[in-house]
């Protein structure tokens, strides 16, 4: 029977293991996401860039980010295959996932915007940047848990951008660079808890 | 019992240096001879035998990249992912039952 408990303990190290790597891959993905955003700022920042930057700079962010977001997505559900924990999110969940952004950014970034939510445009503009990251980040986590399973890790990334709608409405200056900061919160805080899982199932 | 038929069907994995290899592949995107050579303490020949095996099996892909100089690569394929999982979850229940 002793020779029956090591296995069974080796077994359970190894599974451990596999499932912090698929934790630590989601931490990376929340990582990239977060190094597109803040190395914007950092340009915005320290030079005076024009508009049209946005339109180079976000397509070209987004095909990069995705490419990486792909093999990460690859990866995870190669672990979830041995570890009992699929993520098998068939044809119709990844257009669900694709039309959470989709219907995000009409939100954020035009239907909000247009409505004047905040007391000027810039704060407006921060109202729909939140509700864009909220609403995106919230219906893809939905998603998640319909078809793969419950990430709890992702919960700060939506909430925290939502609980700060109130605040940047009001906002006379910096409700941009509040929205940014909460994002960019919501984001790390995400890394954390992916990492802090990581761990967690490397000690069980 | 279903799941020790199954176990004692799968002579790919049986073996520990296959299953430590497999173990090793799954959570990356390809790993190098050389790494599988000192992770796993074996000969060259042991491990190319043993990879070769799974090859055969369509556990592995095995390819040349060019690193500092060209060099044997593996990746682990879909199947050999998703037989690895079967196989340990087989084995975690016969655990569990005895």
């Amino acid at each position: 029977m002793q020779e029956v408990r090591e296995l069974k303990n080796v077994l359970e190290r190894v599974e451990g293991k596999l499932i912090a790597a698929g934790k630590l891959y989601g931490a990376m993905n929340f990582g990239v996401w977060l190094s597109v955003m803040l190395f914007y700022y950092s340009i915005i920042g320290v030079a005076d860039i024009p508009w049209q930057f946005n339109l180079i700079y976000w397509p070209v962010a987004f095909i990069v980010a995705m490419g990486f977001t792909g093999r990460v997505w690859k990866r995870l559900q190669r672990l979830g295959r041995v570890t009992g924990r699929k993520v098998e999110i068939s044809g119709k969940g990844g257009i669900l996932i694709a039309l959470s952004w989709i219907t995000g950014i009409i939100l954020g970034w035009g239907v909000i915007p247009h409505m004047s939510p905040g007391v000027n445009a810039e704060a407006s503009m921060a109202v729909g940047f939140l509700s864009f990251i909220a609403f995106s980040v919230f219906a893809m986590w939905l998603v998640f848990a319909r078809y793969g399973r419950i990430e709890r890790e992702i919960i700060p990334a939506f909430l925290i951008p939502a609980t700060g709608i109130p605040i940047a409405k009001g906002m006379e200056t910096g409700a941009m660079a509040w929205a940014g900061f909460l994002v960019g919160l919501g984001f790390s805080l995400a890394v954390l808890a992916y990492i802090y899982s990581a761990f967690k199932a490397i000690e069980r | 019992m279903e799941t020790l038929r199954e176990l004692s069907r799968n002579h790919i994995l049986g073996n520990p240096i296959r299953l430590g290899i497999m173990l090793y592949l799954l959570p990356r995107e390809k790993v190098l001879f050389r790494e599988l050579l000192q992770v796993l303490e074996v000969t060259p020949g042991n491990l190319d035998s043993h990879l070769r095996a799974l090859e055969k099996a369509g556990y592995v892909e095995i390819y040349k990249v060019f690193a500092d100089r060209p060099r044997t690569a593996v990746r682990i394929t879909e199947k050999g992912a998703e037989d690895t999982g079967k196989y340990l979850r087989a084995l975690k229940n016969v655990l569990n039952s005895l």
